[in-house]
């Protein structure tokens, strides 16, 4: 079943003198279930794609449909509570609060949807639980590493279960071992809970964990593979090859 | 070229700070209306003698000075977090190569703009409140309102002079501070991280709950004064009481991290509901960041509060003695019927006089009352735990029975406006300060006569009638007879009394003073130590046998020395009170970035604009609370024993219906003012931290 579907999106910057088309004419969609991301160069245009998806941005043309949806005709007082209850977010700085701990981070979204407090409790343990993040609930985000805190990020970010989970540069900040952990992670929570996410990512590792991915080209999907039956380091290699052929500031 | 970057800093830094900015310009306002009206005319002749108003200048200058220190550490702690804040900019002058001394030197132009900028609306502001201030002054002693012509030069020389002296000891501070900077400060300022710090919990609870018993200790001390003398003022229970209350305020700020960790943050039921998490811990954060400020800021509050009660303490004296004088002007001649004609002569052709009077109040010198009056003066005097003998506190004059003829109480009464009454050739009547109308009633009812003439009692009045401290209508009380009996008694003094239609202007009072060598002022400031003492043990305030003595609303005579404390004292409970709340806003105001990064996290989370708008306001009552409510509940012990000390103090006997409601009234009037100077310094707050989070979200 199609979750997402984006149709025909464009994005301007600036004014008619001085105009940065960002998105052009960009189309694409998303199944449930599915582990997408979406690559490309700084300036290609991914971030901005991912903000209108979330509703942090807004598209200058096309739509984007979540499920029946049409987030881009959505009025202004209903759009936090649509992020409320179909979104979750990892940023690549974890993005935690830091005045409140390891647990209280994860139960946050629970508490803003005001779900009972037992509720919010029994929640926030299980994914902790599953996470494999109970030692360090109690701690606040400064006395944890960096890989723990995205852990904690992604815990925040499925522990309402959202239709649909957005990552941004989630293993930008981290060392490649810690990278590696949260990439195995997220694509353990796709297959066990059936987690739709869309991570942008311009790390050929971390998109190698992932079913699809659209390479992103001026603001527009210059190719598009798909994982199937071959083997994450098979995968990695397409990959690599896409990117040498897009050209630009990526490692081989 | 950096030059003009000062300016435009200076111009933006006015607006980003506009909190400070206010303050300043408040500041110089302040300095310069209080400076102005100890100089104006109008208060140092509505002081009457020379010696008030030099005190109330000395007082006034003595506390600017404390004043001047007080902004002095205010503007220099507001340069030094300006100066944190804009550590970035600063770090990229220094990264582009411009010398320290240059950027030292920017900053000095810049904060000298702003400070002229501060120092010149400041004194058109300190203009109006001085018009104000004259106006309600003069206007609450019984004097007339005049606009005054210009600028007080000795008050704007005052205020300079202050100005610069605070502005150079703020500037020093921060240049070398500026000075000692290095450029790897500068610039990892901005990435300094919140540690959260929690005591070891035990120690965080036994020393929050060791605070709230000093607090209870406190209150009990200050409200039942177990360990004072009341011939000291109680000065052990206040100083023991202060301390007990600065413990508390620092212990419970301490503490109240780790109380309210062990208690609702363990609580999953209680944080997980709602908003309560979001609170809780933007509350707990800002405690964790503030810690022992957040007692030293309780502290300058506790002080405003407790100068605040005392200006209105002594203005509500001040206010009562004014009230108790029936007449706007009265002369008394001694022992003898005075027709008073060469000076009501004058009076009426000098002064708009509405009605006057001459009468005269007789003596039989007996005490028969006299004694029932001491008694009951006593009572109150053993409630309030002083132990007064009589003579201190009664004049020679009025230590007898008085008393007065029928047909000039009649007169008298149609004066003041009274409901007039009525009397047969046999009867007397009591007219007394309130205090004494039972006790009296109760006595004139089972005796046959006064006095040794056969009367029956007819009634006991009790409006006022210039019976307190003396030399008016008899020692609180005088008795109303038939005019053939008053004629068979001894002429105690003789009585010009006067109401004009406005009052009676300082001047024209100093001028009939000059006019006529006959006539002084009745100086009443105190009650006793003022007069002479003769054989019979008590005082006179007569001095001179050969004078006549003026006094009545008009004089002001209980108002100098009051009014020389009042003035003062509400001038430094402002300066307390802005600039402890202009530290507690900026305290707030200063971590805006932080907290729009969270506002912004939990609007991608899904919170709306509505929502954070509630947080926000949730947050800012939760914040302005957290110093007030502890210095709130404190201080309303000592504003409590303050102000029933000087109400106590300030009358020898009961003259209010009851103490306790009077000190009722300093108390919520105490905590009104000080809530209406926070609360508009909050809600300024408040809009512009909502406006800064809600502009990030939008």
């Amino acid at each position: 079943m199609t979750l997402l579907q984006v149709k025909h999106i464009e994005k301007y910057y600036g004014n008619e003198r001085n105009l940065t088309k960002a998105l052009d004419d960009l189309s694409f969609q998303v199944e449930t279930g599915e582990f997408v991301s979406i690559m490309g160069a700084s300036g290609s245009g991914k971030t901005t794609l991912l903000n209108c998806i979330s509703t942090i941005d807004t598209v200058s043309a096309g739509s984007i449909f979540l499920e029946n949806d049409d987030i881009t005709e959505m009025p202004e007082n209903n759009i936090a509570a649509f992020r409320r209850n179909n979104l979750g977010f990892i940023f690549q700085d974890s993005n935690l609060l830091d005045t409140l701990t390891i647990e209280e981070n994860i139960a946050l979204p629970l508490t803003i949807r005001e779900l009972p407090p037992k509720e919010v409790d029994n929640r926030t343990m299980e994914i902790a639980a599953r996470l494999g993040i109970e030692d360090t609930l109690s701690k606040f985000p400064y006395e944890v590493s960096g890989g723990q805190k995205q852990r904690c990020a992604v815990a925040r970010a499925v522990v309402a279960n959202p239709k649909l989970i957005v990552a941004d540069e989630p293993t930008g900040a981290l060392d490649s071992k810690s990278a590696r952990v949260l990439m195995e992670l997220l694509n353990e929570l796709n297959k066990s809970l059936g987690a739709t996410i869309l991570l942008v990512t311009h790390d050929p590792l971390s998109a190698s964990y992932t079913g699809r991915i659209l390479f992103l080209k001026d603001g527009k999907i210059f190719n598009e593979i798909v994982k199937g039956e071959k083997t994450s380091l098979a995968f990695y290699h397409e990959i690599l090859d896409v990117l040498s052929l897009m050209g630009g500031d990526y490692p081989c | 070229m950096l030059k003009k970057l000062s300016i435009r800093n200076a111009k933006r830094q006015a607006k980003e700070y506009l909190i400070f900015f206010a303050t300043m310009i408040g500041a110089v306002a302040l300095i310069y209306s209080f400076n102005s009206l100890v100089f104006s005319e109008a208060i140092s002749s509505l002081m009457g003698q020379d010696s008030d108003t030099y005190y109330t200048a000395m007082m006034t200058i003595a506390f600017s000075l404390i004043i001047a220190f007080i902004l002095g550490w205010f503007i220099s702690y507001m340069m030094n977090f300006v100066l944190r804040k804009r550590s970035p900019e600063l770090s990229t002058y220094m990264l582009l190569g411009v010398e320290k001394k240059q950027i030292s030197k920017m900053f000095l132009t810049e904060n000298i703009v702003i400070g002229t900028a501060a120092l010149v609306i400041g004194l058109m502001f300190g203009f109006l409140l001085a018009e104000i201030l004259n106006a309600m002054l003069t206007g609450s002693f019984g004097g007339t309102y005049s606009l005054s012509s210009g600028f007080s030069l000795q008050a704007i020389g005052l205020t300079l002079l202050y100005f610069i002296i605070i502005y150079l000891f703020a500037l020093i501070g921060s240049r070398r501070k500026l000075n000692k900077m290095q450029l790897v400060d500068l610039l990892r300022y901005e990435n300094h991280n919140e540690t959260y710090y929690i005591k070891k919990s035990w120690i965080g609870i036994i020393i929050f709950c060791l605070s709230i018993v000093c607090g209870a200790v406190s209150l009990y001390v200050l409200l039942k004064r177990p360990f004072g003398n009341p011939m000291d003022g109680y000065i052990a229970d206040i100083y023991i009481g202060f301390i007990l209350d600065l413990l508390c305020l620092f212990g419970i700020f301490s503490g109240l991290l780790s109380f309210l960790h062990n208690t609702l943050g363990k609580s999953k039921r209680w944080k997980y509901r709602k908003t309560n998490l979001l609170l809780y811990r933007l509350f707990t954060s800002k405690i964790n960041n503030m810690g022992k400020f957040l007692g030293g800021i309780a502290t300058l509050f506790t002080l405003a509060i407790v100068v605040f009660a005392l200006a209105i303490a002594f203005s509500i004296t001040a206010n009562k003695s004014v009230e108790l004088e029936a007449f706007d002007f009265t002369i008394l001649h001694m022992g003898e019927e005075y027709d008073f004609f060469e000076y009501s002569r004058y009076i009426e052709q000098n002064s708009a006089v509405e009605a006057s009077q001459v009468y005269s109040l007789y003596t039989n010198y007996d005490n028969a009352f006299m004694d029932i009056r001491n008694q009951t003066a006593a009572m109150y005097l053993d409630e309030t735990d002083r132990y007064l003998q009589p003579e201190t506190y009664i004049y020679k004059e009025n230590r007898h029975d008085t008393y007065m003829k029928f047909s000039d109480y009649c007169a008298l009464r149609d004066m003041l406006g009274y409901e007039q009454v009525n009397m047969s050739e046999n009867e007397f009547i009591i007219h007394c300060m309130p205090y004494l109308a039972e006790g009296f009633e109760e006595y004139a009812k089972n005796i046959n006569g006064i006095s040794g003439y056969d009367l029956s009692f007819a009634g006991i009045y009790h409006e006022v009638f210039s019976q307190y401290r003396g030399y008016g209508n008899g020692q609180e009380y005088i008795f109303i007879v038939p005019d053939y009996i008053a004629e068979q008694m001894d002429v105690l003094y003789s009585l010009f009394v006067a109401n004009a239609q406005t009052s009676f202007s300082s001047r024209f009072l100093a001028s009939l003073e000059s006019e006529f060598n006959t006539l002084t002022f009745l100086d009443s400031s105190s009650m006793s130590g003022a007069g002479f003492s003769d054989d019979s043990g008590f005082i006179s305030k007569l001095l001179y046998d050969d004078k006549d003595y003026i006094s009545g609303k008009s004089v002001g005579e209980t108002s100098g020395q009051e009014l020389s404390a009042i003035l003062p004292l509400f001038y430094l409970a402002l300066v307390f009170c802005m600039i402890g709340t202009v530290i507690f806003s900026v305290q707030l105001l200063s971590e805006n970035k932080k907290y729009i990064r969270h506002y912004n996290m939990l609007n991608i989370m899904g919170l709306d604009s509505s929502a954070i708008s509630k947080i926000t306001g949730k947050q800012m009552v939760l914040y302005f609370s957290l110093p007030a409510i502890p210095v709130l509940v404190l201080s309303g012990g000592l504003i409590s024993v303050i102000s029933y000390l000087v109400f106590t103090g300030g009358f020898h006997v009961p003259v209010f219906q009851s103490i306790a409601s009077v000190v009722f009234s300093v108390v919520v009037a105490t905590i009104l003012l000080f809530l209406t100077v926070y609360c508009i310094y909050g809600f300024v707050s408040y809009i512009s931290f909502k406006q800064d989070i809600l502009k990030s979200i939008n």
